[in-house]
């Protein structure tokens, strides 16, 4: 199988007047193709800052990211980190971050026309991974017209659209009750066989960590396979 | 691509389902909206005035004046003058004539009043009347004068007959220096009657309430002098821009003792008002273009502002820097384009209406007063009746309006344009956003 992903001795300090705190002291992570990775973690150990730096919204302090085998470092350089996050990921955050001015149709398609897809095209695209997380019937509210959980499915759905190589999650159910968590659950498995996605997700939620084919823990800014 | 920029924008514009506008949007509409509406109405009244008084003045005053400073300070042979200086002028000049001007005593029964005498040529018709000239003012009274009988006739400006109480057809004796002075007579004075033919109206308050109009050869006769002799040339130009021009011109025929005034020397004072006007209505389109861009600056920041959650998260999407930039500076450019059209469209209809809606704010105040003075009786004479745009202070049958369409279209694009660079600030600020300190911001 190959690497869809590659994250090699991934440092991270924050410096604070005299102060520095390692958060990420060396991480190492490769993820193939249709993987799906999880990592579970006390609070504040650097789950969300490591899943931050391989979706380049944050860099790191040294270390190299591979993804398709190209760095990001390049992206970085070429001044195109925009294309990166374009074409290659897929965020779910904790919260849904929809964007409230906007159809829940309109949100799932603002990846494919950010990447200047066809109207058209983006809208059937849309539809369809709004029907695979099961709000067809929902397209035409706003986010303030729909439950939590069913904004956090559409945010799922917003991730997948464009079929990006790897879809990073950050406690994507967090916020969700456990009814909601579990539905959420059960369709972000449902998709990741259906569209053999590759996915990391960072967790409390032991049910969606223990969904994936690769589990990890992360402690002290290290990881250790669970 | 624009689309997706544009859309973007337009939703921030338009704002939620249901919604007409979102308030910030409304907010920096009605900042836009109502200084471009009440710069037009300003700009349309200062020019309505300045246009007013202008027309008034250069319309019936001679624009170029040559007098004699030497001897009796008389021109003699006249006509030959006017026939050079209509050669030196080309087509310049549309009217060269000789003129007489003095200060007089208007006697009408025991009124006794100082005013002003201005004698011009008029042509005579086949039956000798004498025709009114194309550049002489509004008759008034009687309408439609085309000719008046030539005899001992003259024609006063309107505002005269309401101060005189006087009437077409009545006779007022006019009393004028005639001759030297000497010590033994002091200034001998000459009297003549002379029936009203008409009333006349400059627009000019000075004029319509003290000038007495006379064919050249009654004031010839009035003063004592030939009908070869007059005591100004006067220019009337066909464009005031050939001032400076059509005056070194007239030098070359005119030399000393001879002086040639311009307009602009008559009335220096009333220029340099105008001047000041300028300089006010600069200052006021300067002070509107700071509190517009302030206006927008502070919109635009607002919109970036509330929306700093979707600029995460669009980042996060991978819409690049100029993208965001596009959306925000889109946002208060259109935004300042709609509110800078319906602002002059309203302005236009606002100054057009004005009068009427002074008429009835000076109404309301009115009648609450009268009402007051009424019910409270606080003492005579302590309401009167209040005019907000008092007749006798500016002169003006109605308030007058005029738009210089070069200054609205110049009022226009630099809105739009300022619109625009306002916006441009806050937009590049939100381009250059990090979206890990908004999503973060946000979780916090």
């Amino acid at each position: 199988m190959s690497i869809v992903f590659e994250a090699k001795d991934i440092v991270k300090t924050y410096k604070n007047d005299e102060l520095e705190v390692d958060v990420l002291k060396g991480i190492n992570l490769n993820i193939t193709k249709g993987d799906f990775v999880s990592i579970r973690g006390s609070s504040g150990v650097g789950k969300s800052t490591f899943l931050n730096i391989l979706g380049a919204l944050d860099k790191a302090t040294s270390g190299t990211v591979k993804i398709d085998g190209v760095l990001l470092d390049n992206y970085y350089k070429n001044d195109s980190i925009h294309l990166y996050r374009r074409e290659k990921i897929g965020f779910v955050f904790q919260s849904h971050y929809l964007m409230p001015d906007f159809t829940v149709l309109e949100n799932v398609m603002m990846p494919l026309l950010i990447l200047k897809e066809n109207k058209k095209i983006a809208e059937e695209k849309a539809k369809e991974a709004l029907k695979d997380v099961g709000l067809e019937n929902r397209i035409a509210h706003f986010p303030s017209q729909i439950s939590g959980g069913e904004s956090q499915r559409a945010a799922a759905a917003r991730a997948i659209v464009h079929t990006p190589p790897i879809i990073l999650a950050d406690e994507p159910t967090g916020n969700l009750d456990n009814k909601n968590s579990e539905r959420f659950i059960e369709i972000f498995s449902k998709l990741q066989e259906q569209r053999n996605l590759t996915i990391l997700v960072v967790t409390h939620d032991l049910n969606l960590a223990d969904m994936a084919n690769k589990k990890y823990k992360m402690d002290d800014g290290l990881l250790y396979d669970f | 691509m624009l689309y997706l920029p544009f859309k973007i924008a337009l939703r921030y514009i338009r704002g939620r389902s249901g919604n007409l506008f979102s308030v910030n949007t409304r907010l920096s509409f009605a900042g836009v909206f109502s200084g471009t509406s009440l710069l037009v109405v300003v700009l349309a009244i200062f020019n309505g005035f300045q246009d007013q008084f202008k027309k008034s003045l250069f319309q019936f005053d001679p624009h170029l004046i040559i007098q004699n400073e030497s001897g009796d300070r008389k021109i003699k042979d006249w006509k030959n003058f006017v026939n050079k200086a209509v050669d030196k002028l080309e087509d310049k000049a549309a009217v060269v004539e000789g003129m007489i001007q003095s200060p007089a005593i208007l006697r009408r029964y025991n009124l006794i009043d100082y005013v002003f005498l201005r004698a011009q040529e008029f042509q005579t018709d086949m039956a000798g009347n004498y025709i009114l000239p194309d550049h002489f003012p509004e008759i008034v009274n009687p309408s439609k004068l085309n000719y008046i009988a030539n005899e001992d006739v003259c024609l006063v400006g309107k505002e005269m007959a309401i101060l005189f109480d006087l009437r077409v057809g009545d006779k007022i004796e006019l009393v004028v220096p005639r001759g030297q002075f000497s010590l033994k007579v002091g200034v001998p004075p000459s009297m003549r009657t002379y029936k009203i033919a008409g009333f006349f109206k400059t627009g000019y308050y000075e004029h319509d309430s003290r000038l007495v109009i006379l064919p050249i050869e009654r004031a010839q006769n009035l003063f004592n002098l030939s009908s070869d002799t007059v005591q100004q040339i006067v220019v009337r130009l066909n464009d005031l821009k050939d001032l400076s021009w059509s005056r070194d011109k007239l030098y070359e025929i005119f030399k000393m003792p001879y002086t040639i005034r311009t307009i602009e020397d008559e009335h220096r004072n009333f220029f340099a008002a105008l001047k000041l006007e300028k300089t006010i209505q600069i200052t006021i389109v300067f002070l509107f273009i700071i509190a517009a861009m302030v206006g927008i600056v502070v919109a635009t920041y607002n919109v970036v502002r509330s929306k700093r959650k979707d600029i995460g998260i669009l980042k996060s999407l991978g819409l690049s820097n100029g993208s965001i930039l596009t959306i925000f500076t889109i946002n208060g450019f259109l935004t300042g384009i709609f509110a800078t059209i319906f602002g002059i469209m309203f302005g236009i209809f606002l100054s057009h209406n004005l009068e009427s809606i002074l008429l009835f704010i000076e109404d309301i105040i009115n009648t609450i007063g009268e009402w007051y003075a009424l019910n409270y009786k606080p003492g005579i004479g302590f309401w009167q009746k209040v005019r907000l745009i008092p007749k006798n202070v500016y002169y003006f049958d109605h308030l007058p309006i005029y738009y210089d369409i070069e200054f609205l279209r110049a009022v226009g694009f630099v809105s739009v344009l300022l619109s625009g660079i306002a916006s441009f600030i806050p937009a590049w600020a939100a381009s250059r956003m990090k979206p890990i300190e908004i999503i973060r911001g946000a979780d916090s």
